[in-house]
């Protein structure tokens, strides 16, 4: 029956969708920091959305789309084993974390240029390392330059909460690279 | 604009969104206050950073030709089937695990009998102490996440209620209030966390049921802790890079509690009655 050449499925998917894979891709990179593990990501990501392309509504967000596959995709991959709370409210956990914030983080605060000497894949690594939600929002907004808008509706939430994530996203990460920069032994201000 | 209105406009500046009166106010209260030109520099220091050092990389030509390959087969979904094929193991998971040993590289974290069918890693997970020390740094690296955050023992004791199969206290702790607290379970044993903090410090609570721990099947003690636990008197050690571990028993609850503190100091916050308090470990 799809012997001969492209059906138009195939084309129409290739000019819409395709053009899309570096957004992917980068995203499946930082998430779990292995090109080998986003690779399988960004493949399956296509082949579900081609597989289910007769239900994308034209002349809607096509990112918005594709992006909601791949995490789903992502989360059914990776899961933790442990059961957690699915019911979380996202504005309890930034008070609570700004109130058990690890005192250790304070106590060192460190010159900028001590980040300097910190790797590529230390940076990589520090993201990959961030709880799920906070990561996303990193990912998209620092490394892709999404707009906050659109990351609201790649996650279908509110614009606040996109921020608060990101706000309490780049702290941690900030003081997992302190962390990295001290045990190398990077000068780290007392 | 005061501090904590600046605080909350931080990220919309870093990002370039604030426009107009609150742009300027911004700007004038960064000017004013060190403090806070300190904070919107460190967040707007780690943007940048990201920016420079993980730039955008293309995909791979293999995989977009692969793709176009595949959705022009004649059985996509059979190579989809083999694309989800489950990952051996969470690589989260074991790093976390991984992350927790090494930080607490104890003799007693070392599993007293090891059980021939199980392996390094659930063994680990059975072990109370190891367990306790996940959580603890867990929480404060920001891995497990709190299911309620409240202040009042009230509320706390009934978030716990009928969930665990063993009292759960919220105990008053001298000086420090509740924030949160957490159930999960490990082994199909439930374990209740709780959080305490003052002026930035913290105490961390965990509980669970002393007879499974006991019992020795799902959850596992080192025997000396165990030893010196059903004597009634708690088990202390310190050695946790300047944090202390303490472990009591209170009916049918096993209770831990770890802080960024000596034992002296952490003992004055806990309500342990006095009699059971050892000269020493
Ligand atoms: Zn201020």
């Amino acid at each position: 029956m799809k012997a001969i050449g492209k059906t138009s499925k195939q084309r129409e998917f290739e000019s819409e969708a395709l053009p899309h894979a570096d957004l992917l891709y980068n995203y499946a990179l930082r998430m779990t920091n292995n090109s080998a593990d986003a690779d399988d990501l960004v493949q399956e990501t296509f082949l579900k959305a081609f597989r289910f392309w007769d239900k994308y509504e034209k002349g809607t967000n096509i990112r918005a789309w594709l992006f909601r596959i791949m995490k789903n995709s992502y989360i059914n991959r990776y899961r933790r084993e442990a059961k957690e709370p699915d019911t979380v409210d996202y504005d309890e956990i930034q008070n609570f974390y700004n109130t058990i914030r690890d005192e250790s983080a304070d106590s060192h605060d460190a010159q900028d240029s001590a980040f300097g000497n910190l790797l590529d894949d230390d940076i990589a690594t520090a993201i990959a390392d961030l709880p799920e939600d906070f990561r996303t929002v990193v990912i998209l907004c620092d490394i892709e330059g999404l707009t906050y808008e659109e990351i609201a509706e790649f996650l279908d939430c509110p614009l606040g909460t996109v921020r608060s994530r990101l706000h309490r996203g780049r702290s941690l990460l900030r003081t997992r690279l302190l962390k990295y920069a001290k045990d190398r032994g990077y000068a780290v201000e007392g | 604009m005061n501090c904590r209105q600046f605080e909350e406009q931080i990220t919309s500046a870093v990002d370039q969104y604030l426009q107009g009166d609150d742009r300027k106010e911004f700007y004038d209260h960064a000017f004013r206050c060190p403090q806070c030109r300190k904070a919107f520099e460190r967040e707007r220091f780690i943007k940048t950073l990201l920016q420079r050092r993980l730039r955008i990389v293309q995909t791979p030509h293999e995989i977009s030709h692969a793709i176009v390959a595949e959705t022009g087969s004649t059985d996509p979904d059979a190579l989809l089937h083999s694309l989800q094929a489950p990952s051996p193991r969470s690589h989260r998971t074991a790093r976390f695990f991984l992350a927790v040993a090494a930080v607490f590289v104890l003799g007693f974290l070392v599993v007293s009998s090891p059980s021939p069918d199980s392996s390094p890693l659930s063994a680990q997970r059975a072990d109370v102490i190891a367990q306790s020390a996940a959580m603890y740094a867990g929480l404060l690296a920001g891995w497990m996440k709190p299911q309620i955050s409240s202040a009042e023992p009230e509320v706390l004791e009934a978030f716990f209620e009928g969930k665990t199969g063993f009292p759960v206290h919220v105990h008053s702790l001298r000086d420090y209030t509740p924030v949160g607290a957490l159930l999960n379970e490990a082994s199909g044993v439930p374990l209740a966390h709780l959080v305490y903090t003052s002026n930035g410090k913290t105490v961390y609570i965990y509980q669970t049921c002393w007879n499974t721990v006991q019992d020795g099947r799902k959850l596992k003690i080192p025997d000396q802790v165990k030893k010196t636990l059903c004597a009634g008197r708690p088990y202390i050690d310190e050695s946790f890079d300047g944090r202390t571990f303490i472990l009591w028993t209170e009916g049918r609850t096993l209770c831990g509690a770890i802080a960024r503190m000596g034992q002296q100091d952490l003992l004055s916050h806990l309500p342990l009655a006095e009699a059971s308090l050892p000269g020493a470990r």
